[in-house]
């Protein structure tokens, strides 16, 4: 099994940590995605969706239950990674699956709005 | 909606440029108004930034860009009134509504906008809107730091008499900054520079306070009249220089006292009419790059001219001759001092000193006043002003030494006095004896004036048979000058800036006489 060559982030505030099991790459993201995580979570998204297409994988979930904030600039990030993935070829692009946390009121929303930007890639559960 | 086929291609490329950038300028004042609340005219630029965009959207058939333009001005409205203190998806989706309008903008080059659920968004920004809207607003978050001194100074209107005292005080380290050197130069330039933006502060204010206080006072009115009115701001947010502002204030409050007494009918009448019961005012506010326009439109039954014509003939207003006066001609007798179509004083008008009051207000500062008519239809006043009411004619010449550029207003005539006129075409001359040269004058009263490497002329200025006598290096231009901080009238001189150049504005009337 090829492995997925994805750093983890671990500062006090916010980690990130990512799977892949042979088949599906998860995710994990944890604590305040505010301005000082911006640059390392910027890093991961443009890593794991160089990972994605070395890996050929047609999905992958990102898991923010645990994730209490994120601000505008992190959120940039994720539009960015998400027209990214809009402009590969057709046959290149992959699915994106967004686990959410019900009682982080901030998720409600933003990611409803994220998912119109690409309703065909995007999927939002609980 | 013009079909976007039929547009160029190159002006697709550069309205979309433009856009791109106009987005990039929201989106980081966006994160400045989040954080550190509006300061200087952020908002409003950022509100003029957008709705540029959505206009150009619209001309260019990009429909989809002005419906999220048109949802997000909603939303930043909301957020203005909030304070900026808004919630976190609320922020959001503002950012997300910037990058969903860049990327609408981006793909529209030959590229599919399939996947995108634009009406999934605009529901989300629909959402967030209704939802804050229903929230109480947040207490307000101490700001990110201190608010300035400055802007604290803002609520203070400082006397004319206190802020002269600063603007002389900083007259005096300008003219010390210019004749001195090396490091002790640069300092004085920078308590210079401090003390005019503390000055320019001073002389500021907002606009938007006064305009909500008339817009009640014209409702009010309205009532006690018995009429009903609806009253539309539509206003760029904008400061202006105190005086302008005051000259504002008086022609607005004529204006609408106008508007609501003689222009709007009672409902009855009204309905009679065909118009619905409550008359429309529109107060437009734009704020042009040099001037303020404000236009305060009614949909009144006009300005009765035949009325006008008759109080005029009775006031003995008319040509003497009995010639006609045209339609501008009788709308021009309104400003007259003294004039009413009415002939009974009331407690709102009718004595005659509305429009003059107004015209005289805003002439004071540079300002004008339009007034249009339409029988039945409505009347519309137009107010323009200067931003800073601080622009005057000068006759610009050099001095004598430290490069300085000196400076009168244009109201007094200056000549080359004497041999100096050749002098002032390139040939040498000695100065008059009883001239004074400005500098020393200013610098060290009682102290020889000296010439510098060229040689000095003498200058004439006069005035009402006042006559004054320059010392300056090199003969007059006339040109125009910003006053960058206004000392009083008896005071002997102020900053200027003429051509983006620093100059030292003479006030001759108190300069030594002609001996």
């Amino acid at each position: 099994m090829t492995s997925l060559e994805l750093p983890e982030v671990s500062s006090p505030h916010f980690s990130t940590q990512a799977t892949y099991d042979g088949k599906l790459i998860r995710v994990h993201l944890a604590g305040n995605a505010d301005l000082h995580a911006k640059d390392a979570l910027e890093s991961l998204l443009t890593r794991l969706h160089a990972e994605i297409q070395r890996l050929g994988a047609s999905e992958v979930t990102v898991d923010l239950h645990d994730l209490e904030f994120m601000n505008s600039s992190c959120f940039k990030s994720f539009v960015s990674w998400i027209s990214a993935v809009q402009d590969l070829n057709a046959d290149k692009q992959y699915r994106i699956r967004f686990l959410s946390n019900p009682a982080m009121l901030w998720q409600r929303r933003s990611l409803h709005a994220l998912k119109c930007f690409a309703i065909d890639l995007i999927q939002i559960e609980q | 909606m013009h079909p976007q086929t039929a547009l160029p291609d190159e002006f697709l490329a550069r309205f979309r440029t433009v856009a791109l950038e106009r987005l990039e300028r929201l989106e980081a004042g966006w994160l400045q108004l989040t954080q550190s609340g509006d300061e200087g005219n952020l908002a409003a630029n950022m509100r003029r930034d957008l709705h540029t965009l959505k206009g150009d959207s619209r001309v260019v058939g990009f429909g989809d860009v002005n419906l999220l333009c048109h949802k997000l001005e909603d939303l930043l409205t909301l957020a203005q009134l909030r304070s900026y203190q808004v919630p976190e998806d609320f922020d959001l989706v503002v950012t997300m509504a910037i990058h969903f309008i860049a990327m609408l903008l981006r793909k529209r080059v030959g590229q599919t906008v399939g996947g995108i659920d634009l009406a999934g968004f605009v529901q989300q920004m629909d959402d967030v809107l209704r939802e804050a809207q229903a929230q109480k607003p947040q207490p307000i978050r101490p700001p990110s730091r201190p608010p300035s001194v400055l802007a604290s100074l803002r609520a203070d209107r400082l006397s004319r008499r206190t802020r002269h005292y600063l603007a002389a005080a900083a007259t005096t380290v300008w003219l010390e900054h210019a004749v001195a050197s090396g490091r002790s130069r640069d300092r004085l330039r920078d308590v210079w520079l401090a003390l005019t933006e503390t000055l320019s502060v001073l002389d500021s204010e907002p606009l938007a306070p006064r305009l909500a206080r008339h817009v009640h006072t014209a409702r009010q009115l309205a009532r006690d009249l018995g009429k009903q009115i609806d009253v539309a701001l539509d206003a760029d947010e904008l400061t202006v220089h105190a005086e302008i502002a005051d000259a504002l204030d008086t022609a607005l409050l004529h204006a609408l006292r106008n508007a609501v007494d003689h222009g709007i009918e009672d409902p009855a009448s009204r309905r009679a009419a065909g118009k619905p019961p409550a008359g429309q005012i529109r107060i437009r506010v734009r704020a042009g790059a040099e001037r303020v326009e404000l236009a305060i439109e009614d949909d009144g039954r006009g300005v009765d001219l035949v009325q006008v014509r008759r109080r005029a003939g009775e006031m003995r207003l008319l040509p003497p001759h009995g010639g006609e006066l045209s339609e501008a001609g009788l709308l021009e007798i309104l400003f007259q001092p003294g004039f009413s179509t009415k002939s009974r004083v009331s407690e709102v008008s009718g004595r005659g000193i509305g429009l003059d009051a107004a015209r005289a207000a805003l002439a004071a500062e540079g300002g004008t006043i339009e007034l249009h008519s339409s029988a039945g239809r409505g009347t519309t006043v137009v107010l323009r002003a200067p931003h800073s009411g601080r622009h005057l004619p000068v006759h610009r010449f050099d001095a004598t030494r430290g490069g300085l550029v000196l400076a009168a207003p244009a109201e007094w005539s200056v000549t080359l006095e004497g041999d100096s006129a050749a002098a002032g075409a390139g040939a040498g001359a000695s100065a008059s004896a009883s001239a004074f040269d400005p500098v020393v004058l200013l610098l060290a009263p009682g102290t020889p004036s000296e010439a510098g490497g060229r040689a000095p002329i003498t200058l004439r200025l006069s005035k009402g048979g006042r006559v004054v006598q320059v010392r300056a290096g090199g003969a007059p231009t006339p040109e125009t000058a910003e006053r960058l901080c206004a000392t009083s009238d008896d005071h002997p001189a102020e900053v200027v800036s003429i051509a983006g150049v620093e100059a030292l504005l003479l006030h001759p009337d108190v300069l030594p006489r002609k001996s």
